[in-house]
């Protein structure tokens, strides 16, 4: 090694981690030089005011721990929100509505596909389709105004009864159809949030059967502004 | 536990364990390197809060990615190198006081004067702050020496950089600093070290 090569190793032989070897060429490098020693002298000063803590250093955060397990806690959740979006284990009831992405024929496909199946409705000539949608729009209409009546609590119950919740098995059966902007993470909360499950649905009206452990939670679903329909379910 | 070898052992447990999500794990690890992680980080770039929230980060990602962690280099050294290349990350855009290679130390700092310093306490706090002025580049190298005790290969490892780069720096960190040193009269015989 040359001289060039043994300064640039003296702030290694100070903190002890060369080799033998090189620690070997080190120490006889060092008896034949003593502007070496010097050297070293400053390379040690410098190892002990940079291993040394100033007390006005900052110190880590004892809580650190406990928001790292809050950070994967909220990850881990998100993640889980993901995966169920992508692979959701109950698709049936809940990929049509929420994912917009529906395994089944939409409503639409489905009345355009009766349509065709029943009045052969690719043979109807022009004016007739437009008449019978026509009527079917009025009556989908008129049906939609009288079944969903005005509202002004962000939520309707349909039967309009107060009665004591309908129990299966001491759970609660409930009707409830959700506001349209509410995403898939939000009904997945709530849900979580009440314990609820759903049992079937969403029907043509987007109407979930849920279940719920008990008939505290009707209050709280009420009071959500994402609930706009909530109808007990009679046994 | 007292050895190295019995140390890199044990976080290599740890690091398997981790890889299954086992939290107890990484309370172990986060005990053990957190606060070298947090102190990495603090002498890089001087800002607590944003310390404190790479240290989570490193960790995090340890936790996301222990699984894939091959036994290639020491555990100590990976986590050390994610430390770096996430404070790197954040200190982009984040002008700390920096003094270039070719800079003389006389012309910035005026603010002691060598027959002012009477004790070695003073002289270690004359020193820090000199230190302080070096690039990252420089004072990570000096940091990982001198305070975490790495090697030159491992420091290498950890900058992933050729072990000659690192030679380098450390060469040119201690020739920026000696003239400093000179300055303030630090000799053999201030220093303790080899009369």
């Amino acid at each position: 090694m040359n001289t060039e090569t043994f300064e640039e190793q003296l702030a290694w032989y100070a903190n002890g981690t060369l080799g033998d070897a090189e620690r070997a060429e080190m120490d006889a490098w060092l008896a034949e030089h003593p502007e070496a020693r010097q050297h070293l002298a400053e390379v040690e000063f410098m190892q002990g005011t940079v291993a040394e803590v100033a007390a006005d250093e900052p110190q880590l955060d004892p809580n650190g721990f406990d928001q790292l397990m809050a950070q994967i806690d909220a990850q881990e959740q998100e993640l889980e929100v993901v995966e169920t979006s992508v692979a959701p284990e109950s698709a049936e009831e809940i990929e049509p509505v929420w994912t917009g992405q529906p395994e089944k024929p939409g409503f639409v496909q489905q009345l355009r596909e009766w349509f065709e199946q029943t009045f052969q409705w690719s043979l109807t000539p022009a004016f007739a389709r437009v008449a019978v949608v026509a009527q079917f729009a009025l009556v989908a209409v008129l049906g939609t105004a009288l079944y969903l009546p005005q509202e002004e609590a962000g939520y309707e119950v349909l039967s309009g009864e107060t009665g004591a919740a309908t129990a299966i098995e001491g759970a609660v059966l409930v009707d409830l159809g959700f506001n349209q902007s509410m995403t898939l993470a939000q009904l997945q909360v709530l849900l979580r949030t009440h314990q609820a499950s759903i049992v079937s649905g969403p029907n043509t009206l987007g109407i979930y059967r849920i279940r719920l452990a008990n008939a505290e939670p009707l209050t709280a679903l009420r009071a959500d502004s994402g609930v706009i329909y909530l109808q007990r379910v009679e046994p | 536990m007292d050895t190295a070898n019995d140390r890199a052992t044990e976080e290599l447990q740890w690091i398997a364990r981790i890889a299954e999500q086992d939290r107890t794990a990484l309370k172990l690890l986060y005990d053990r390197y957190a606060p070298r992680v947090f102190r990495f980080v603090i002498r890089m770039m001087k800002d607590e809060a944003r310390a404190q929230e790479l240290v989570n980060d490193v960790m995090m990602e340890i936790w996301k990615s222990a699984a894939k962690f091959e036994g290639r280099s020491a555990v100590s050294t990976w986590i050390l190198g994610i430390a770096r290349f996430r404070t790197l990350n954040a200190v982009r855009g984040y002008k700390p006081e920096l003094v270039g290679l070719d800079e003389s130390p006389e012309q910035e700092d005026h603010s002691s004067d060598v027959s002012q310093v009477k004790s070695m306490e003073q002289l270690r706090a004359l020193l820090r702050q000199a230190l302080d002025r070096l690039s990252v580049e420089h004072r990570e190298v000096v940091e990982l020496t001198f305070f975490h005790g790495y090697s030159y290969p491992e420091i290498a490892v950890i900058l992933d950089c050729p072990e000659n780069t690192v030679k380098t720096r450390m060469f040119h960190a201690r020739n920026k600093l000696r003239p400093w040193l000179e300055r303030q009269g630090v000799s053999a015989t201030d220093a303790g070290g080899v009369p």
